[in-house]
């Protein structure tokens, strides 16, 4: 989804990594919530 | 002069390194690593094209778009249009990922709030209007629908939790950063 890991570096380099790092977890627990969601609803 | 080679070395890794790669896949197998070099080739033509009228962009935007305009419309004071407006300017955008940055950069130097700047990467990554065209052809306007309904719901609350997460602090360091990329 919202995760970049080619994309990291140069991500880091704007941000700083400490919010690259941040905002791509972040992105992993919605995107994992999401697509547990998008499961349910389509089951 | 190894101080150079150093730097050189360092700012160029991830290029050197696809490079070695490459060439240790075409001395063992020659086949398969023809095959990884063109297609290596290919990415960094497609690259560089998109990259530079990137710039071109971000160049003529600097000038004619002055910093009081874009933080009036983009800026802190105003939530709810700033943020609709970011996420449509990255949802109506195309192009890869990787050229959202530059201009994420550029906002940021503009006065752009953080929460609008992450709508809009987000947007870029997750909500793209021609993308969720094609989307609904292969997978059907229903999963379409969930998931860019779930998706912009995800995207609100990160934008939201990195703006206030964020210090004053940090968000400086960041703009000076920002600042030293674009004067070089």
């Amino acid at each position: 989804m919202m995760m970049g890991v080619a994309t990291f570096p140069l991500e880091a380099d704007y941000f700083r990594k400490k919010t690259a790092l941040r905002r791509n977890a972040l992105s992993l627990a919605v995107a994992i919530i999401t697509s547990c969601l998008i499961g349910v609803i389509m089951r | 002069m190894k101080k150079k080679i150093r730097k050189i070395f360092t700012k160029y890794k991830w290029f050197l390194v696809i490079l070695a790669g490459n060439l240790t896949l075409l001395l063992l197998r020659p086949s398969l690593g023809f095959y990884s070099l063109s297609l290596s080739w290919k990415y960094v033509l497609e690259m560089l094209s998109v990259v530079s009228l990137v710039f071109i962009m971000m160049g003529l935007m600097d000038v004619w778009i002055p910093k009081e305009t874009m933080m009036k419309y983009l800026g802190k004071g105003v939530k709810f249009k700033g943020g609709l407006f970011a996420f449509l300017l990255g949802s109506f955008s195309s192009g890869p990922f990787y050229a959202a940055f530059p201009i994420s950069g550029m906002f940021l130097e503009k006065g752009v709030s953080l929460a609008n700047i992450f709508l809009f990467l987000s947007a870029c990554s997750t909500a793209k209007i021609p993308m969720a065209l094609f989307e609904s052809d292969q997978l059907g306007i229903k999963f379409t629908g969930i998931r860019f309904v779930l998706n912009t719901m995800g995207i609100i609350f990160l934008a939201l939790v990195i703006d206030k997460t964020t210090s004053k602090q940090e968000q400086e360091i960041m703009h000076q950063k920002v600042c030293e990329i674009s004067e070089k």
